[in-house]
């Protein structure tokens, strides 16, 4: 899930992309997303525009939002999975962040939640390449899919199973992880999130202007 | 064998040459020929055709010259203050440090133990926010009670600085070491003071070294992107991080093997300036 995690030893709760792209307490110490789809997913439910059906117009509004941030010097950077140790260490105090980072980490001062204006869900996905072995593969993906083995995995990496029935299985390996709700979400946060649109992702205009607010 | 070379002493030369002739073609002209293919390139990928598109060099300088002139900025005020702190080092090094000599070397090369990215990562840690040299820098009021040093300009030009530090230390060194002594006192017997003494004849006879290092230090620093990824912010990309955001996340191959021939024609350009001011007998030693 995209969400905000926020350092309560620097702030008090940041709870939406308008407080972490406009609170002058927070200047200098937020963090966003190098990944487009993410950053500006987010983006676009706090300016009311739907992430799943992206237009040029929805587009250039939330990359205005994002330049301006940056302008104003209240965006530190861009982060790739690095913004979690950043968040740590107090380099940022506020700033968007994955669940399953937040969970992972395990640091008592460490928050996260859905943004007031909905959150972004995604998947990571399996792909068979071209003159793979589809039998093989078939097999390898049927066993990630047994609820059992997928209990072990949620546990293990902290992220949202895509098998349902996996939360007993996890309440039996390991009580605790299983009432983690980063990991096993409550039907009303994942009723808060949305998805990404794929043709925005897939872009390369969309992309150029994205690396572009990056310095790139 | 001897009998061989004996009787075509015309080709000996070229077959002694041919090792590195070999390895030049495989290794540099293959790889060149083939970036520049690609950046007359057009489409999308993967669907990339030759259609000399030239516009590609105009539209990357267009686009992209402020990371370009951000690059060679940074690499110069670098390779300036890789010069200031290498050459007392070495100085110290080659004429004072006697029997510690080779240990002090080894302090000079002991990052390279430690791989590039491991040492940047390192400064992340000893800059950050919280961490005890910017509280102290803090306390002091050299910076603001809301400063940093990670994520900045001086972080950046800093971790370049020290990551090319070496390159630098080591030529001056070796340049410096090869004095005659005897030059020295030779000065000194004509009434030279130190000072005169060291710039009428220790400096023009280390000019190879600081040339040299220069060079080797000036030229990567250019092209890095490592330091402007890690220890700066959007606003200090350089022309590195460019080409490795063109080549690896927008995939437009053309517009970053553009970008790789602009940065590599201006540093050749910029190299040809400095033989002329300096003179070629010092760029080659």
């Amino acid at each position: 899930m995209d969400g905000i995690g926020w350092n309560e030893k620097l702030t008090d709760p940041v709870t939406s992309v308008k407080q972490l792209f406009e609170d002058p307490k927070l200047k200098g110490k937020v963090g966003v997303w190098n990944s487009m789809g993410d950053t500006l997913g987010l983006v676009m439910l706090e300016n009311g525009d739907d992430p799943s059906h992206v237009t040029d117009s929805s587009f250039n509004r939330a990359i205005a939002r994002v330049q301006k941030a940056k302008n104003s010097g209240q965006i530190r950077s861009f982060y790739g999975n690095d913004y979690a140790t950043h968040l740590s260490t107090g380099d940022l105090a506020a700033t968007m962040a994955w669940s399953g980072d937040i969970a992972n980490l395990a640091d008592p001062k460490l928050h996260w939640a859905v943004p007031e204006q909905g959150g972004i869900i995604w998947t990571d996905n399996m792909i068979i390449p071209l003159g793979g072995s589809v039998p093989t593969a078939s097999t390898y993906m049927n066993f990630m899919y047994d609820p059992k083995i997928s209990a072990q995995w949620a546990v293990g990496a902290n992220y949202i199973s895509s098998v349902t029935g996996v939360k007993p299985g996890a309440e039996k390996l390991d009580p605790k992880a299983a009432e983690n709700t980063l990991t096993f979400p409550t039907a009303k946060t994942l009723s808060q999130m949305h998805q990404n649109d794929p043709a925005m992702l897939n872009n390369s205009d969309y992309n150029k202007k994205w690396l572009a607010v990056q310095g790139q | 064998m001897g009998g061989f070379f004996h009787r075509h002493r015309g080709v000996t030369p070229y077959l002694l040459l041919a090792p590195g002739i070999l390895w030049l073609g495989i290794f540099f002209l293959v790889p060149m020929g083939f970036l520049g293919y690609q950046s007359l390139q057009s489409g999308i990928f993967p669907d990339f055709r030759f259609t000399w598109e030239f516009s590609n060099f105009s539209t990357a300088l267009t686009d992209y010259h402020q990371q370009l002139i951000r690059s060679f900025v940074y690499a110069g005020i670098a390779t300036v203050a890789c010069l200031l702190l290498a050459y007392p080092l070495a100085y110290w090094i080659a004429f004072r440090a006697g029997p510690w000599r080779n240990l002090f070397l080894l302090f000079i090369v002991a990052p390279f133990f430690v791989t590039y990215l491991v040492r940047t990562l390192a400064w992340l840690n000893i800059l950050a926010d919280q961490g005890p040299v910017v509280r102290v820098l803090r306390d002091v009021h050299i910076l603001a009670p809301d400063g940093r040093l990670l994520a900045t300009t001086f972080a950046v030009i800093s971790g370049i600085t020290y990551n090319f530090f070496p390159f630098m230390a080591l030529p001056v060194y070796v340049s410096l070491e090869q004095i005659d002594p005897r030059l020295l006192e030779a000065a000194k017997d004509l009434y030279a003071s130190s000072f005169q003494a060291f710039l009428r004849v220790t400096l023009p006879l280390s000019a190879p070294g600081i040339v040299a290092g220069t060079l080797i230090t000036f030229i990567p620093a250019a092209g890095d992107f490592i330091n402007a990824a890690l220890l700066g912010t959007p606003n200090q990309q350089m022309i590195g991080n460019v080409i490795q955001a063109k080549f690896l996340e927008s995939l437009d191959y053309p517009g970053a093997a553009s970008l790789s021939f602009i940065l590599m024609g201006t540093i050749l350009v910029m190299l040809l300036v400095y033989a002329r001011i300096v003179g070629t007998e010092k760029l080659t030693g």
